[in-house]
């Protein structure tokens, strides 16, 4: 199958000296198009750190991202937040809506950043999938948390990226809503084709996954 | 716990580091202006009080026709201090037809009252019989060059037109400064002594001219000086018409200054209300991240009375850094102000004038008491929010966003104009009150450009000289008993600017034009005889021209010249003071023609002019039906081309140099004059405009650097799903842009009506330099040219230090 992301040699470490923090250590990851990817870790194992230079919200220490055939921090700034815009979607745990925009707007926010107009019946489409369609002019303050995932999650999906980065989108609901948004993540990954990578510490969201990573001490190992 | 509360507020005050800043600097300024105001008040009215006497003498008022016995009592009345006498003693002969030569003589009080003793440069007043005191070009018409004290000088004199000039050597015992007039000077006065002056005028046949001032208790007393002044000397036997009052020194002495104080009031609390409405917003923008912590601190025991001692102390931490070096800033300013002021007036008036302390440690303290009050009430609002929000609520606290709103209509897509749009109308309380008070500041600015934009500097000279660049002018007085030589009236019967000297002035290479106004003395027969002030009065003759000319503006009436010609109607001259009067318009007037036959003219008051030549205006067609005789020009313009400016100019000199009763000006002087003055008044208020301006941007700046911080995540996240650097600035500039275009919105639509209508009031109180309107287009151009640039500068700034911390940091930001 055709690898959509990989990284060489990456590693990024905070500090110096003694109070060297070593985030990432020499991942060598591979993740196919289309693939559902879970990395797993305890809390400060690195795995934010990790999906943060996967998406090319942070620098590398040292060491390569490549989307497809893109060596993403070879990128300029500017270029790397258009590149990013088009090619990932992000999913955080703390949702991450603007307050001050509705529930569509937001949907659409990364197109609209691109200077395009949305493909209104795709995320019409989404919208439906996702159960939110009777909130699109709700603002986000008036939602319940499963819900503004739910937005976050038609958000990251509506540019059509190559690949969805979930940061533990379920740490901040309860477990049968958590259930409820991985399930609603996982199904329209599949519907729309996209390559998902998710962090969660719960290695029973984990195991929805079609491949566990797992990280410790910064270190990214496959799980058996 | 009070430790606790001043420890903790000093802490929000350290981690809220530039709504800190700004609320000093909003602080400083406002204590800056209000003690620059303050200070500047302060010294006006001192200047006027301790300059009166400079400026006007030192003498509430001159008694004429005063015999022996008279002065005597008058030292005696306790009601009066510093009793003076000048005397006329002699006429020199000064050997030239048209040069005056007199002799007086003058005691130590009347020339400490007249500021006599400041002029003499060296030596003494005459003591003895031969002892003199008088000005080198005084001593030089009689051949004495360089006098010094101890020369000789013999003068040939006569004590009245009934006796032969003789010889008489005097010693000089003193020489005072040469007059400002210099060359041209027509007139001089040499003083001798008491004794010199017994020795020719017996007791009986002794006449003085008493200069006096008030008893130190009476000048403090509120009473009506007039009136004292009627009964005291009425009782020595001094005769009312013999007395007049030194009206402006008494104005400027009397008045503790009411109009400069209000003035000051007035602005004071202006500045007042702006600062108190910017204070309360930088402090209130930023209480929906402070609020969630009052609530913490609310939970864990504080009283509501603490929450609002939390609050104060906050402010005032701020504020007792910001006081102090306002009040040192805003002392500097006013005394720089002050002393750019009466060097100004020192070089109009041509006399040294005393400078003012403008520093009042009462004021100081009142200006201190404004400031911690503008502080205070700017807090009001926000502790009484923290002090009943409850800790629950505090927790859930949101601002204003959209509370109670839930819904957004919004767009199907949305580009960083809608979110920014999105943002300012979420934010809509705050908005509105940044623009709101921002708005304020530049409404002010708007208001009074309107009126500093539009002083007319070459209107103002043309007050001075109407036409062409020279005026020639009778210089005179009315009703003048004591010297009635310098009467109008008098001087015209053989008037110096009649016939011959015109065509004389016309011959002069290089003039061009020669331009003449009549005007006369007469008596206004209408008055009653008690009314001696307004009685004698001008009467000025304007042909069509002059009615074009001084018919705009704040007429009352018809000042049609045909209307009036057909009627032989009369015109008053001042419109704003008609009813202080009580002119009527309709009533008829009698007025009787000083100069020749005595002509009674009898006319109906038709209108009035906002303002005229002088207080009565005929038509030339009545003039001529009136018959009278003599010439009685008395003003002459001369015009001619710019190159023949200085000939001309010195040939004028040359030609009045030995005429009496004349003054010339020129237009370039009033100009210079007249720029001089609206340079200081413009300075000023650009200068207060301008900090209350700045106050303004603070808390623009706030608004959005608040916005900013407490949107640091929200921006974050925008950055991370692909919002780019420039994106992002340019989201911040339209924020920016959007107040900026607001405030200029605001303070134009409401500034500008309101400037509109200040002018025209300006124009109708005739106030300096106002004339014919037009948009302040160069002030405001500025304005907006300054909000902008500070603007665009602010959020250019304020998204580069965003980007300083990395996008997941910001992420993580919890606010």
């Amino acid at each position: 199958m055709e690898t959509i992301l990989k990284t060489e040699h990456l590693c990024k470490y905070y500090g110096s000296g003694d109070n060297q923090v070593r985030a990432v250590r020499d991942a060598n990851i591979a993740i196919a198009k289309g693939e559902f990817t879970a990395i797993v870790g305890k809390s400060g194992s690195g795995k934010s750190t990790l999906l943060h230079l996967l998406g090319g919200l942070d620098h590398p220490t040292s060491g390569k991202v490549w989307m497809k055939d893109k060596d993403m921090f070879a990128l300029k700034e500017e270029e790397l937040a258009v590149f990013r815009r088009r090619k990932i979607g992000f999913i955080f745990q703390a949702f991450n809506l603007v307050s001050s925009i509705n529930v569509w707007e937001n949907i659409v926010l990364p197109i609209g950043l691109d200077g395009k107009e949305a493909d209104e019946s795709f995320v019409r489409d989404i919208v439906r999938t996702l159960g939110i369609e009777g909130k699109i002019h709700n603002l986000p303050h008036t939602l319940s948390g499963g819900q503004q995932q739910r937005v976050a999650i038609a958000r990251a999906l509506a540019s059509k990226p190559d690949v969805i980065l979930a940061d533990e989108p379920t740490g901040n609901l309860d477990s049968k809503t958590s259930d409820e948004v991985v399930g609603l993540l996982k199904m329209s990954a599949q519907k729309y084709g996209q390559t998902l990578v998710m962090i969660t510490h719960d290695q029973d969201i984990a195991q929805i996954a079609d491949r566990i990573l797992v990280i410790e001490d910064g270190r990214v190992v496959e799980q058996g | 716990m009070k430790h606790t509360i001043h420890r903790l507020a000093l802490s929000n005050v350290k981690q809220n580091k530039s709504r800190s800043v700004l609320m000093v600097l909003s602080i400083f300024l406002t204590t800056l202006l209000l003690s620059a105001i303050a200070g500047v008040g302060c010294g006006m009215v001192r200047n006027n009080q301790v300059n009166a006497g400079n400026l006007f003498g030192n003498y509430v008022a001159t008694l004429s026709r005063v015999r022996e016995e008279q002065y005597e009592m008058l030292k005696l009345r306790s009601e009066f201090t510093s009793v003076g006498r000048t005397a006329y003693v002699a006429e020199a002969d000064s050997g030239k037809a048209g040069i005056d030569i007199g002799l007086s003589f003058m005691d130590m009080a009347a020339a400490e009252n007249k500021n006599f003793i400041h002029t003499l440069k060296a030596g003494i007043l005459p003591k003895a019989e031969n002892e003199i005191v008088a000005s080198p070009e005084f001593f030089e018409r009689f051949g004495l060059l360089n006098a010094k004290p101890g020369d000789r000088v013999s003068i040939p004199l006569r004590k009245d037109s009934r006796s032969k000039f003789a010889e008489k050597e005097f010693v000089v015992s003193g020489v005072i400064q040469s007059s400002q007039a210099g060359s041209v000077q027509k007139a001089f006065q040499g003083f001798v002594s008491q004794e010199f002056y017994e020795s020719l005028y017996s007791k009986e046949t002794r006449a003085y001219e008493v200069t006096l001032r008030m008893s130190d208790a009476l000048m403090e007393a509120d009473v009506d000086y007039e009136e004292v002044l009627w009964e005291a000397a009425g009782f020595c036997g001094v005769e009312k018409e013999n007395i007049s009052p030194n009206k402006q020194y008494l104005r400027w002495i009397y008045d503790p200054g009411t109009e400069t104080i209000l003035g000051c009031i007035l602005i004071g609390l202006l500045v007042i209300i702006v600062s108190v409405s910017v204070i309360y917003n930088i402090f209130q923008v930023g209480m929906v991240q402070k609020i969630q912590e009052y609530g913490k601190i609310k939970a864990l025991g504080a009283t509501r009375k603490q929450m609002k001692q939390l609050i104060l102390r906050e402010g005032m931490l701020l504020a007792v850094i910001g006081i102090p070096l306002g009040l040192l800033a805003g002392c500097g300013v006013a005394f720089l102000m002050c002393r750019e002021l009466t060097t100004g007036s020192q070089a109009v008036v041509g006399i040294e004038l005393k400078h003012v302390s403008v520093i009042s440690f009462p004021l100081l303290l009142v200006v201190t008491f404004s400031a911690f009050l503008t502080v205070r009430l700017a807090l009001s609002h926000p502790m009484r929010v923290a002090a009943k929000t409850s800790p629950v609520e505090a927790m859930r606290y949101q601002e204003n966003t959209s509370r109670g709103k839930s819904m957004r209509k919004g767009r199907k897509s949305i580009s960083v104009l809608g979110m920014t749009l999105s943002n300012l109308s979420a934010n809509r309380r705050r908005t509105v009150s940044t623009i709101c008070t921002m708005g304020l500041s530049c409404v002010l600015f708007v208001t009074l450009s309107n009126l500093a934009g539009n002083i007319d500097n070459k209107f103002e000279a043309r007050r001075n000289v109407e036409y062409g660049q020279f005026s020639i002018a009778l210089d005179y007085r009315l009703n003048d008993e004591a010297y009635p030589e310098n009467n109008l009236c008098q001087i015209q019967k053989n008037n110096p600017l009649g016939e011959e000297f015109q065509e004389k002035i016309k011959a002069i290479p290089g003039v061009t034009e020669v331009k003449s106004r009549k005007c006369f003395e007469a008596e206004n027969l209408s008055l009653s005889s008690m009314d001696a002030d307004g009685a004698y009065t001008t009467v000025c003759v304007l042909d069509r021209e002059g009615f074009e000319r001084y018919g705009k503006g704040s007429v009352l009436g018809t000042v049609n010249y045909d209307e009036v010609a057909a009627a032989d109607g009369i015109l008053y001259g001042y419109s704003f003071f008609m009813e202080n009067y009580d002119y009527k318009i309709g009533q008829r007037l009698q007025v009787k023609d000083l100069t020749g036959s005595g002509a009674v003219y009898e006319g109906e008051l038709m209108g009035a002019f906002g303002s005229a030549p002088s207080a009565w205006v005929i038509t030339q067609d009545t003039f001529d039906k009136l018959g009278i005789a003599e010439d009685v020009t008395e003003i002459v313009w001369v015009d001619c081309k710019q190159k023949d400016k200085d000939s001309v100019e010195d040939a004028i000199w040359e030609l009045v140099a030995g005429m009496e009763h004349v003054e010339t000006d020129s237009y370039d002087r009033a100009l210079k004059q007249t720029q001089y003055g609206s340079r200081i008044m413009q300075g000023a208020a650009y200068m207060f405009l301008g900090l209350l301006g700045i106050i303004g941007f603070f808390n623009m700046a706030n608004t959005i650097i608040t916005g900013a911080v407490t949107r640091k995540r929200e921006l974050g996240v925008l950055q991370a799903v692909g919002m780019t650097n420039r994106q992002l600035n340019w989201m911040m500039q339209l924020e920016g842009i959007f107040f900026s275009a607001g405030t200029i919105a605001v303070s134009l639509i409401v500034g500008s009506p309101l400037g509109y209508t200040l002018f025209r009031y300006a124009r109708e109180m005739h106030v300096y330099g106002i004339n014919e309107y037009h948009f302040p287009l160069l002030e405001i151009g500025t304005m907006i040219l300054a909000i902008v640039l500070l603007q665009a500068s602010l959020s250019f700034l304020l998204s580069r230090n965003l980007r300083k911390e990395s996008l997941v940091e910001r992420i993580a930001y919890q606010g």
